[in-house]
């Protein structure tokens, strides 16, 4: 075989080697929403498409997975986000992962305070916390029996586009640039090191995590006539814990932050909740009970706190429920509330899912934002019908 | 003389009549020693008007003295497609499982104290899916022997163990000659007959007896669910390894 012929056939031998799969899904949303803000759409149409395509070869995985959206009005929510695209390496008892991904870490279930290594995707709804921007990095993790340590390197700050400012979802300033700031260079390493664990009479799962690098929430300041996003250092000590007993799950999560910006205060954030299984109501249908508590706490009220940031669960109770049908279209109803314990403002939210004709997913879901003074959101009602065709 | 051989009859009856129990206990014999399997299966959901939904499913197993551990992968319906559940039984305490859902690349630990809950919407239970050891059950005395279509089989009752167990009976139809499971009747927690399942297509795999279709029909909503085993492998060198939670992300 000719040499400029070798690294081709190589690497397609080993593409082919093993097992292909995909999974993904094109669909369709809109919305229409009521409200007196001036300026602002009272609907949202779009359609999506996400794609996952993963090649295992004889010890280890190509992985590719795309979210794209097309917005009928709002130019702004026109994109195709690359959440991954890496490489892992199985050893015996051990994986290095090179590339772009996004990983999920915690317990709660309304909002994850140590859920921090990708950005939130603010072009999607911004009270879906797990819709993600995938993060550059490098990761080994050795696996003992009931146990892993995970040594990760993030290497690059992603910046965050918001929706247009006719869009209700645009919680940002109207001077709003995306161009991102940094204390030290975008491409200056984020470091976490990670331990979890299952007990082994216990029903527990834990993680401990140390982080050094930047922060994933970001504060606002000018840059000229714009407002841009600042990325700022920290040192951060998280830890997450899920502890069964009977038909009830308990789930904490905490962090204290050590700002190395002088204008970000020190703060802790601490979760505590609980979930709680009722089965066979009305038949075959399950029912899970939430109850979630959140607090952030900053130690210098002088310097940029929660209220700065806009975090929303600075000292919040979400209550919700979640009904599973268990029926063939396998549904279920999910419900709760957000309340701000400072201001009594209320965030409701309903959800119907359910499968129909085997290949298609309906989700309907409504809305309501009931703010008080001083919050970042106004009065509106929102009803919401997606529609996805899975494959 | 004639006393004598009376007496000796009936001694032997006694001796070779099987107690309930070790019934049982050779009917677990014959499908043990698979050591690990992995399997294909189809589960057919048919609603009491007859409509079906289909999904499938890649289950891995590994025999343990304490109790199996299953790691089980859904292929379809493709909104779910990747989502595995991992279980790690216990003969002294609560199960462990988590629940790995891949649009969140999420780990989650679930509870698993209820046994009664419905197994991804059918009319199987988790603990009509899990394991099921003799030792899980107490047996009433008495030992029926009975025609199931042709069948010649065993009639007996057992009672689960587990106070958490979705039954308060369950009467088992076991073959004579094979002490292959074919039909058992669930008694819900009022004492009512809840659903029946009937154990079909047997093959002998490498030694190892495998069950190739279970239907379950629920008697009470006229639902019921087939469970229809495509592939099955047993001694198919899987280790514990294979049954960690790492397994799930993968």
């Amino acid at each position: 075989m000719k040499k400029r012929w070798l690294l081709p056939s190589l690497l397609v031998g080993t593409l082919y080697a093993e097992e292909f799969s995909y999974r993904g899904n094109v669909g369709i949303e809109s919305s229409l929403i009521k409200h007196d803000i001036p300026h602002k759409r009272d609907h949202q149409n779009a359609v999506d498409l996400s794609l996952e395509l993963k090649q295992t070869v004889d010890q280890g995985e190509w992985v590719f997975n795309a979210q794209s959206l097309y917005d009928f009005e709002d130019h702004e929510r026109r994109y195709i986000n690359l959440n991954d695209l890496y490489y892992k390496h199985n050893f015996d008892d051990a994986d290095l992962l090179i590339g772009r991904n996004t990983r999920f870490w915690g317990a709660m279930e309304f909002y994850n305070h140590t859920d921090n290594f990708n950005t939130k995707n603010w072009l999607d709804d911004p009270f879906d916390y797990d819709s993600k921007i995938g993060a550059w990095n490098i990761a080994y993790t050795y696996y003992f029996d009931n146990a892993e340590l995970s040594m990760i390197t993030k290497f690059h700050e992603e910046e965050q586009r918001v929706q247009d400012g006719e869009s209700v979802d645009n919680l940002f300033p109207a001077n709003y640039e995306t161009t991102l700031e940094t204390q030290e260079g975008r491409n200056r390493p984020t470091l976490y090191l990670k331990y979890s664990g299952s007990g082994e009479e216990v029903q527990i799962d834990y993680a401990l995590i140390y982080q050094n690098g930047y922060d994933e929430q970001r504060y606002l300041a000018p840059v000229g006539v714009n407002l841009r996003q600042h990325a700022y250092l920290v040192n951060k000590l998280m830890g997450y814990a899920t502890l069964i007993e009977g038909e009830t799950i308990y789930k904490t999560e905490l962090a204290y932050t050590h700002s190395e910006e002088n204008l970000v205060s020190n703060y802790t954030q601490m979760s505590v909740g609980l979930e709680h299984t009722l089965y066979g109501i009305m038949g075959k249908a399950d029912m899970g009970l939430l109850a979630e508590y959140y607090r952030y706490t900053s130690f210098d009220h002088e310097k940029l706190g929660a209220e700065e940031f806009g975090n929303l669960f600075a000292n919040d109770v979400a209550l919700g429920f979640r009904i599973t049908l268990n029926d063939g279209a396998d549904s279920d109803i999910l419900g709760g509330v957000s309340i701000d314990q400072d201001n009594q403002e209320k965030i409701y939210a309903i959800e119907y899912n359910t499968r129909v004709d085997n290949r298609y997913k309906l989700k309907l879901s409504y809305q309501h934002l009931s703010p008080e003074d001083g919050s970042v959101f106004q009065e509106l009602d929102r009803a919401t019908v997606e529609l996805g065709y899975y494959f | 003389m004639k006393k004598l051989l009376i007496a000796t009859l009936l001694s032997a009856t006694t001796l070779m009549a099987l107690s309930n129990l070790e019934i049982a206990q050779k009917s677990d014999q014959v499908t043990d020693g698979f050591e690990s399997s992995i399997a294909q299966t189809e589960m057919i959901l048919i609603n009491a008007s007859g409509d079906k939904s289909i999904r499938k499913l890649e289950m891995k197993t590994l025999e343990g003295e304490n109790g199996d551990k299953t790691i089980s992968t859904f292929l379809t319906p493709a909104d779910v497609k990747g989502t595995k559940t991992l279980t790690h039984e216990h003969a002294d305490r609560d199960d462990d499982q988590w629940l790995y859902l891949p649009a969140l690349k999420r780990v989650k630990r679930i509870a698993s104290r209820n046994k009664s809950g419905s197994f991804m919407g059918s009319e199987f239970s988790y603990e009509d899916i899990g394991n099921q050891n003799y030792q899980k059950f107490t047996y009433k005395e008495g030992v029926e022997e009975v025609d199931l279509n042709g069948v010649a089989c065993y009639k007996g009752v057992r009672i689960p163990k587990d106070k958490n167990s979705g039954y308060t009976k369950q009467i088992s139809w076991i073959a004579k000659d094979s002490f292959l499971l074919q039909k058992v009747e669930y008694y819900d927690r009022k004492g009512e007959l809840l659903k029946t399942a009937t154990f079909s297509d047997y093959k002998k795999i490498d030694g190892v007896w495998r069950v190739g279709r279970i239907e379950m029909i629920n008697h009470q909503n006229d639902k019921r669910t087939i469970l229809i085993w495509q592939e099955d492998k047993v001694h198919a060198g899987l280790t514990p390894k294979a049954f960690n939670k790492r397994v799930l992300k993968q």
